[in-house]
């Protein structure tokens, strides 16, 4: 989870998560590169999630909470989708 | 507001259409605009030229032709339409409109525009040296004057995929020597010497288009190309806000002392750099999304022709999209034996 920490840090101070536009829908439009992408429902809680501030530890407590599965596991997938967002918006 | 203004680049063919008709286009939908638009093209086929957001159209002299024949015809024009002021639309015919601006401005035909120095600092083969002195990366950039180079580029550190860039217009990325040599005949044919190679970079294409008052950068309009057609020209593009883009643009503005408007390409690579590709001397063919974001650019040019004061335009609005559509006009013989014939179409 350091590594995703890290790169959460980057999106953070690069204001680039904050800038986002994210409707309800799932939508998600990034203003600067133009690029749009969906998200699905569990992504979509992270990201408001991480926009608010949680830690990642925090957000996947609150998901391995919601969505009933182990803290291992949304852990894990939680670290994957920020690498996710490392790589489409930086 | 009630000019009568003349409007070059009407010609509209899908693969690369020309901004004159979405310059009309934004004029016609700015509300406080009364006036009457003349369109100037230089091709019977030009599209623009027969639309309805045009009251009367014309056809120029080629370029080639030169300043002079470019300030008779546009004289004649004048005496029908008593014209308030141009606006150039086309990169290969600044020159000549530079040349008589003062011309046309004695006789009371306003255009906004930048001097031929200023014109020639961005031309392709002279952006290396601006961005030197400016302080702006771009691309490695080098004139061809022999095909042969091609064949031999590897050796001189030039590998493939290369960009090969006609001298006023056009690109094309070539994956081997025989699609560059192709690409250079190409080029040169149609656009003349020099020929240009620029080094391919990987990333993402963003533009701006903006003024420029002699001193600084206004009403910046960025967008993101989301579908091209074959030649590359946007078919659907959407509005972004990128800050370093626009202080980029800014610094060129500023450096170059640009009065007129003006598009600003470049590339932002995967580690985020930006490398300009090229100045336009003129609003895109996209400029309509001007009008979409609020920020009705060929509006306010009038204004800054006119000395006036600039309106405050609103906060850049990011995620409107514009997609472009072919549609096909009705034209009756008539119209189409003015134009040829007379040179005219005046309804």
């Amino acid at each position: 989870m350091r590594d995703a920490g890290e790169l959460l840090d980057q999106l953070m101070q690069g204001d680039v998560l904050r800038q986002l536009a994210v409707s309800d829908s799932g939508f998600l439009f990034d203003p600067r590169s133009g690029q749009s992408y969906t998200l699905n429902p569990s992504g979509l809680e992270a990201l408001e999630m991480l926009r608010l501030g949680l830690t990642p530890v925090q957000v996947a407590q609150e998901l391995s909470r919601r969505y009933e599965v182990n803290p291992e596991q949304a852990e894990t997938c939680l670290e994957s989708f920020i690498r996710q967002l490392g790589r489409y918006l930086t | 507001m009630n000019w009568n203004v003349a409007i070059t680049g009407m010609n509209a063919r899908p693969d690369n259409p020309g901004p004159g008709y979405p310059v009309a286009r934004c004029l016609r939908q700015a509300g406080d605009f009364h006036g009457r638009l003349v369109g100037l093209g230089y091709d019977v086929l030009d599209a623009g030229l027969y639309h309805s957001h045009c009251d009367t159209s014309y056809l120029l002299p080629y370029p080639a032709a030169g300043a002079q024949a470019l300030l008779e015809r546009l004289l004649e024009i004048h005496q029908r339409e008593h014209l308030d002021a141009v606006i150039p639309c086309l990169d290969a015919e600044l020159p000549c409109f530079i040349a008589i601006a003062d011309e046309l401005r004695k006789r009371g035909i306003h255009s906004c525009l930048p001097t031929a120095l200023q014109l020639k600092a961005r031309n392709k083969d002279r952006l290396p040296e601006l961005c030197r002195q400016l302080q702006v990366s771009t691309p490695e950039t080098r004139t061809v004057s022999d095909p042969g180079f091609f064949r031999l580029s590897a050796g001189q550190g030039w590998g493939y995929p290369m960009v090969v860039k006609g001298a006023f217009y056009d690109a094309e990325i070539c994956y081997s020597a025989e699609e560059a040599e192709a690409a250079y005949f190409r080029l040169a044919a149609q656009w003349g010497y020099p020929v240009l190679v620029q080094r391919f970079l990987e990333g993402q294409e963003i533009n701006l288009t903006g003024l420029g008052t002699g001193h600084s950068l206004v009403g910046s309009v960025m967008m993101r190309k989301r579908a091209v057609t074959e030649k590359g020209k946007a078919w659907a593009g959407v509005s972004v806000v990128d800050e370093q883009l626009e202080r980029l643009a800014a610094t060129l503005v500023e450096g170059l002392g640009w009065s007129g408007p003006l598009e600003v390409e470049v590339l932002r690579t995967p580690s985020g750099q930006l490398y300009l590709i090229e100045i336009n001397p003129r609003f895109p063919a996209w400029v309509y999304l001007s009008q979409g974001v609020g920020r009705n650019l060929p509006r306010a040019l009038l204004d800054l022709m006119q000395g006036r004061e600039l309106p405050d335009f609103p906060p850049l609005r990011p995620g409107q999209m514009f997609l472009r559509h072919a549609e096909d006009m009705i034209v009756d013989l008539k119209s189409f034996e003015n134009l040829m014939m007379c040179g005219a179409l005046v309804a």
